[in-house]
Order: C-alpha cells, then structure tokens, then sequence
C-alpha cells in the first residue's frame, strides 16, 4: 500500500451513468389568425428567451424536456426534447382554434412520453402543460372532452395543466377547462409569461424528494 | 492486516444547493460499534425532506432513536436475528411518536420534521434491515462479489416524491429483512447519492464504486469507527467528482468487516 494511497484512499468517478430526471413541459399554442401582428412576434420572442433561460441552468438542460404543439390546425411543431436540444421554431399565424383537438392529442403525446420513462426507469417530475390562447374553441364540443380530461389528468396528479387566456380568449371556457382556473395574460406579456414558466421549471426540475416546490407569483397576470 | 471486525468510515456533507439556499443539511447518522472488538455494528441514516423546514432536527431524532434501540439490543447480546419485523416496526413507531413529541413541543406541524430513516444492525451471524422512504443499504455477502441493494429505493410516481417516518398511513411503508450468513460489507446512503452509485434501470448496485468506498475501510489497521478515514470519505463527497453530480445532501456510511475471519 503506498503512502500515497494512504493520503488519498478514495477519488475519481466510479459512477452509474443513469439518466437524469426528467421534467416534461408540454407547450399548447394557440396561432389562429387573430394571433397576427405583435402577439405572435411576443410569442416567438418568449419562446428564445425561455429556451435561453432554462439553458443557462446546466441542470435544468439536461432536465426539463420540452414539446410544443400549436393550433391549429393542431400540429407537433417539437416532440419532447431537453431543453438544450430544443430549438424553437419560429411561428406564424394559421387558420382556426381548435382548442379541443390540441388538448386531446398533447395529452396523448405525454402519455407516450412517460411511457417511454417508465419503460427505460428513467424518474420523472410531475409534468406541466401549458395552453395559451386568444379565443374560442373552433372545434365544437371537443373542449367539453377535453376539460374531462384534464379534470381527470389533475385529479390523479398526471399533470398540472395552466391555461392562459390572452385578450379576447373566451375565459369562461378555459376555465371550464382548468382546475385551478384560467389567468388572463396582461396585455401582451409573454416574455415575463415564459420568464415565469423557465424559472419555475428550473424550481422543479432541482426539486428534492418530499419538497413542495413553492413557485413564484405570476408577474404576468392580474389574478 | 489487524484484528478482525467491524471498521467504519461515514461522511455527511451539505448538497450544493443546500449550501446556496442556506439550509442546513438535512440528513442525519447515528452510529455504534462493538468496542472490544467490533463483533457488530448498528446504523441508521435518515434525510429530511427537503421543504421540511425543522425536517434536519427531525432526522437527527429519528436517527438516534432507532439506532440507540438497535445498539441498546446489541449490548444485551440479543442477535440480530431476534429482531423481527414487529420488534424494529416498533423502534420506528417510538421513533415518529418522539419526532410528533418534538413537533408538539416546539408548536409545529408533524410534518416539518418529516424524514425518512434507514436503520442495520449486523453482527457474525448475519444482519436485520429496515427502511421506509429513498436512499438505499447495499451489503456484500463474504466470499461473494456482488453487491445487492437489501431494499430498492422507495419513490413515488415522481422523481421528488418519497415516504417519510411520520404523516399519515406513514409506516405502511415499513420494509424489514433479515439476510442470514456473514455479511462482509454495508454501505447505506441517502438518496442523494442514488443516482450516481445504483443502475435504476436494472435495479441493482453496480459493484465498482461500492469495492471503492469499502476497501480503504477494510484495510483500517483496527476496529471501530475511524474519524481521518471519515474525514477523507467526507472531502471526496465534496469533491467536484460527486458534486458535479449531485447537488443534494449525502449521507454515506461505510463498514467493512476486516482482519481474519
């Protein structure tokens, strides 16, 4: 046994690669055509900032795991990507709203999702969807289906849904949809929107067993 | 190589995020070996959580509670073998009922002094474990090469989520084993450490960094706890190789059986 052994007996890295904890977030955005002009500009201009904030936390990069779909027409426009991965792509304004239809098939995709983590035991965060728009669902009674489903996804803790009402969204019904009630955007802040979003994330996303992550008050909203 | 027995090393060391927030480590261990010659040892570890704002005092408590129990019984001669699942179940059930004294004393919910708690005591016959919530005991049986987690760690559904000594329904969770023969090693860790030293995917202990942390231990001249070796194991836990990793409070004991058999 050499003295130098003697001076440092434990070090180096004999470490399990296993993957780090996921936290998924699942981005609903609203770009029908009332969307125009500045508050798709607001939009696209929060969604590099949120990608620029949750990657300046190295863990929050490797962690937070972020999928977008936008209506509508309702599109996957990214499936579930880390955050250093996840590139926003830039988004112009469409057609309708089909506000149903987009909570359906973004429910689905997180299903798969956490599917896909439990099949490779990959520990994840109880995910957050959030759904932002300026309008009225376009898809008939779809959104009845929907808000069943995300009372359900709430009631069983699969998921905390948010959802956003930008100016001119029909509140009533979004509040239909959401447990904890609908928050109306103020004006058209979706940079403080997805400061707000990015910090949180990176709350959870460092959060340690039996800790109640406290989040900090929405400076975006007048509720 | 020395007389034969039990040697120790164990190391607590604040998580780096604890460290920016200024809360205190929130983990807590409690120790004791056989003085004459180390025949046995008793153990117990235990992590508050982590929004648990008196969850560091809490710990504290459970941790000597159950290991004083496991130690107390050890003195008396009585083996670990004799320890049933009701007998230890009732250490961690005196144990929450101090920690809910405690809550009462100092006015406050039961639930800011919430913790897990993970408790062995071994000696040459074999070793009783116990555990309720994560982080994890992992043994080396003598003559074998494979380290095996007694108990996997228990999560909930989530990655943040896990079952502490006290709140409701708190001790369903209450594992307990008796794993018959001469164990020739222990390492129990809190979950800070989880990730980086056992396969979640394969739900075992991959021997390597066990086989590291436990043979500076074994090679210890004499029985007993060994404060320089602690003192060492605790500045590796430091070190950027495990901080890089984990930014969580580690608590880590290692014991290693050494000498003749």
């Amino acid at each position: 046994m050499s003295d130098d052994f003697e001076q440092v007996p434990f070090g180096g890295q004999p470490f399990v690669d296993n993957p780090e904890p996921r936290c998924p977030c699942l981005l609903l955005i609203d770009v029908s055509q009332s969307m125009r002009g500045r508050p798709i500009a607001e939009v696209n201009a929060g969604l590099k900032a949120f990608k620029a904030d949750l990657n300046a936390d190295s863990l929050a990069a490797k962690r937070v795991e972020v999928a977008m779909l936008t209506f509508g027409p309702v599109r996957v426009r990214q499936h579930f990507e880390t955050a250093d991965e996840f590139e926003p792509p830039r988004l112009d304004t469409e057609e309708d709203t089909p506000l149903g239809q987009a909570i359906i098939d973004g429910l689905d995709m997180l299903e798969t999702r956490k599917e896909l983590y439990k099949q490779n035991g990959i520990a994840y965060y109880r995910p957050w969807v959030f759904l932002i728009t300026d309008g009225s669902p376009t898809d008939g009674e779809l959104w009845k289906r929907a808000a069943a489903l995300v009372r359900e996804g709430e009631g069983s803790k699969a998921f905390s849904f948010f959802a956003v009402g930008v100016q001119g969204a029909n509140m009533k019904i979004l509040n239909a949809i959401s447990e904890r009630g609908a928050l109306p955007l103020e004006g058209l802040m979706f940079r403080e929107l997805f400061a707000w979003l990015s910090s949180s994330l990176k709350s959870v996303s460092h959060s340690r067993v039996g800790e109640t992550v406290s989040l900090a008050k929405p400076d975006w909203t007048s509720v | 190589m020395g007389e034969a027995g039990w040697r120790i090393a164990s190391a607590r060391v604040a998580g780096t995020s604890h460290v920016m927030t200024g809360l205190p480590c929130q983990d807590a261990v409690s120790l004791t070996c056989e003085e004459t010659g180390g025949a046995w040892f008793t153990a117990a570890i235990a992590d508050g959580a982590g929004s648990a704002a008196r969850s560091d005092r809490g710990s504290e408590q459970a941790a000597r509670a159950v290991e004083t129990f496991l130690s107390v019984q050890a003195a008396n001669a009585s083996p670990a073998s004799a320890l049933g699942r009701a007998a230890v179940l009732a250490a961690y059930r005196d144990a929450a009922a101090e920690i809910e004294r405690l809550a009462a004393e100092e006015d406050q919910p039961v639930r800011e002094y919430a913790c897990t708690l993970l408790a062995a005591y071994v000696d040459a016959a074999g070793g009783v474990f116990a555990q309720v919530g994560d982080g994890a005991i992992v043994i080396r049986m003598d003559g074998e090469t494979e380290w095996r987690p007694v108990f996997w760690p228990q999560h909930g559904r989530y990655a943040n989520e896990t079952n502490f000594i006290v709140g409701e329904g708190a001790l369903d969770a209450f594992e307990h084993a008796y794993v018959e023969g001469r164990v020739a090693a222990v390492a129990m860790f809190t979950d800070g450490l989880e990730n980086l030293v056992l396969d979640r995917a394969a739900r075992t202990a991959p021997a390597p960094f066990f086989e590291h942390v436990a043979a500076p231990v074994r090679r210890l001249p004499r029985p007993g706890w060994d404060k320089a070796l602690s003192d060492k194991l605790a500045a590796y836990l430091s070190s950027k190789d495990v901080s890089a990793r984990t930014d969580d409070d580690i608590t880590l004991v290692v014991a290693s059986h050494g000498g003749p058999a």
